[in-house]
């Protein structure tokens, strides 16, 4: 059963510590609640999420402290870390409860606070990874190295997914990074895990956004003309005990599963949001998600398929490199951004006429793996 | 699967390592499942493929080919020397590939190259994973550097 999104918001992605979880969070809820006309006694569940704020801040159980924000309580809410997927594993339970009729009206909000961190994130305390110290850039450089190796191509192509993305954030008041930048400069900027470069890697900055959703009997009660989830997927990893590190498998197995809820292939999407963390990443889910033939991936950028104004806009809105990427808002935010083009209201990074969008998550590392991975489709 | 002698030996005080005579030989240990015989490492208490307890000890084998390997310029974690260098090997005769430190570094090894295992921590010798929480460090330590280092066969253990 599809799902309706009455509303969404994002916060501005910025580096700015002086504003709170809850402040980022209120904001958010208190704004997409308004986009979708709901008030807060017609929330009857909510899912949060959150990463680094039980360990950095206390901030343990903060969704019932964002939605008491609002004027929400005693309806069922659930706290969600899921690492990068965080937001979209929220959404995704929001749209279980209402598909399950457990729920009318769901709310779902996803917040981080990274600018005072200092130093990359390890890529995972109990891993033998983290052990012998892959820090998490590592975790994508050496998939960016195994790529490059398996079918060939130029390193220096892969800058130009930042090129690309820093571009259409120029477009999004919202980007935390909004100055365009040449493959030059992407590439002479100080190298982090080789080949991958800093302008290579996704910035640390603090947000929050924040959906409502609803069943489709309710949806009417709203608006007239929703955006529609009409699939939604949730996976983890296979992490198997020797994984060819070229192809993302868990891309291909959760990307055919929302297709086939849908009813649609790769080539119905006409715009998408993809976790492109680091600029490898976005090559190999243009070929996880069926966008173009495995090995192809940086020839299909370089023939402009994934720009604006070409075949399939990836990350429109900027992506994880120049939006930024407050991980558990990420989720949430893509959402927003494809309910956005879908309604015709992205102004200077429109994607002319789209009606079907495709929100892509992936987070954690585990033996080279990803640990969790969410697809949904949204069409209008 | 049956290992050459030499090629799996547990960490035992005496014998002749890369650090000279008297240095102990490392070596690092997964698990087997005795019922379908899927090997691990780490080493596990359950099988992930078919779900039997009783693992036994695996000592795998101190050789291997890079499989993928790159360079870390950022600030590296206390202990770890700077560029250093981190991937993964494909351990020879076992179906296993393990994550690896390669130590300090200026370019990735190819895909390939023949590496062997030079150093385990004192603190991870026989341990199957460092305690939650401590990343690279030993139990109540802030940080050990690397839990173990692979060099090129032949090379600079460093």
């Amino acid at each position: 059963m599809k799902v309706a999104i009455l509303g969404a918001a994002v916060t501005p992605f910025r580096a700015d510590p002086s504003l709170s979880l809850v402040d980022l969070g209120r904001a958010a809820l208190h704004a997409a609640l308004r986009d979708a006309g709901v008030a807060p006694n017609q929330v009857q569940a909510a899912y949060s999420a959150n990463v680094l704020g039980g360990a950095a801040e206390g901030a343990h159980t903060l969704g019932q402290d964002l939605l008491w924000e609002v004027g929400i309580n005693r309806i069922p809410v659930v706290n969600v870390e899921n690492a990068c997927a965080s937001g979209s594993t929220a959404i995704h339970l929001a749209c279980l409860a209402i598909r399950a009729g457990a729920a009318e009206v769901a709310a779902v909000v996803g917040v981080e606070r990274m600018s005072t961190r200092k130093g990359a994130i390890p890529a995972g305390a109990l891993t033998p990874e983290g052990a012998v110290g892959f820090l998490t850039p590592a975790v994508f450089a050496v998939r960016a190295q195994a790529y490059l190796e398996t079918f060939g191509g130029n390193p220096d192509d892969l800058a130009l997914v930042a090129v690309k993305n820093y571009r259409h954030a120029a477009m999004n008041p919202n980007a935390f990074l909004r100055r365009p930048v040449s493959q030059e400069e992407v590439l002479a900027s100080p190298p982090v895990a080789d080949p991958l470069t800093r302008l290579q890697c996704c910035p640390m900055c603090d947000g929050a956004a924040a959906v409502v959703l609803a069943s489709p009997e309710t949806a009417r009660r709203f608006t007239v003309s929703p955006t529609w989830i009409t699939a939604s997927v949730l996976a983890s990893g296979s992490y198997p005990a020797v994984l060819d590190q070229a192809r993302w498998e868990m891309d291909v197995r959760a990307a055919q599963q929302a297709y086939d809820q849908a009813g649609l292939g790769p080539g119905d999407i006409a715009v998408a949001e993809v976790h492109d963390a680091f600029t490898i990443s976005e090559v190999l889910h243009y070929e996880g998600l069926g966008f173009c033939p495995e090995g192809r991936g940086l020839d299909w950028l370089r023939a402009g398929h994934p720009w604006l104004g070409g075949s399939l806009p990836v990350n429109p809105s900027g992506g994880l490199l120049a939006r930024g990427h407050p991980l558990a808002a990420t989720g949430v935010a893509q959402v927003a951004e494809l309910h956005r083009q879908l309604r015709g209201q992205a102004r200077a990074y429109q994607v002319a006429g789209a009606r079907t969008g495709l929100a892509h998550c992936m987070g954690g590392d585990k033996q080279a793996d990803g640990k969790s991975i969410t697809v949904l489709i949204l069409q209008h | 699967m049956k290992l050459a002698p030499g090629e799996a030996t547990p960490v035992v005080e005496g014998l002749a390592g890369p650090g000279g005579p008297g240095a102990p030989v490392p070596a690092l240990t997964g698990s087997r499942c005795p019922a379908c015989g899927a090997p691990a490492f780490p080493a596990r208490r359950i099988c992930a493929a078919c779900g039997a307890g009783g693992q036994e000890p695996l000592p795998l084998p101190r050789r291997g080919a890079v499989y993928v390997a790159t360079v870390l310029h950022i600030r590296p974690p206390a202990g770890f020397p700077s560029p250093y260098a981190v991937g993964y090997v494909r351990l020879d005769g076992v179906d296993l590939m393990v994550p690896a430190c390669f130590g300090p570094a200026a370019r990735p090894l190819p895909r390939g190259a023949r590496v062997e295992l030079v150093r385990v921590a004192p603190w991870y010798a026989g341990a199957a994973a460092p305690a939650p929480g401590s990343g690279t460090g030993a139990p109540g330590e802030a940080s050990a550097g690397p839990a173990y280092v692979f060099a090129p066969v032949g090379g600079d253990p460093a």
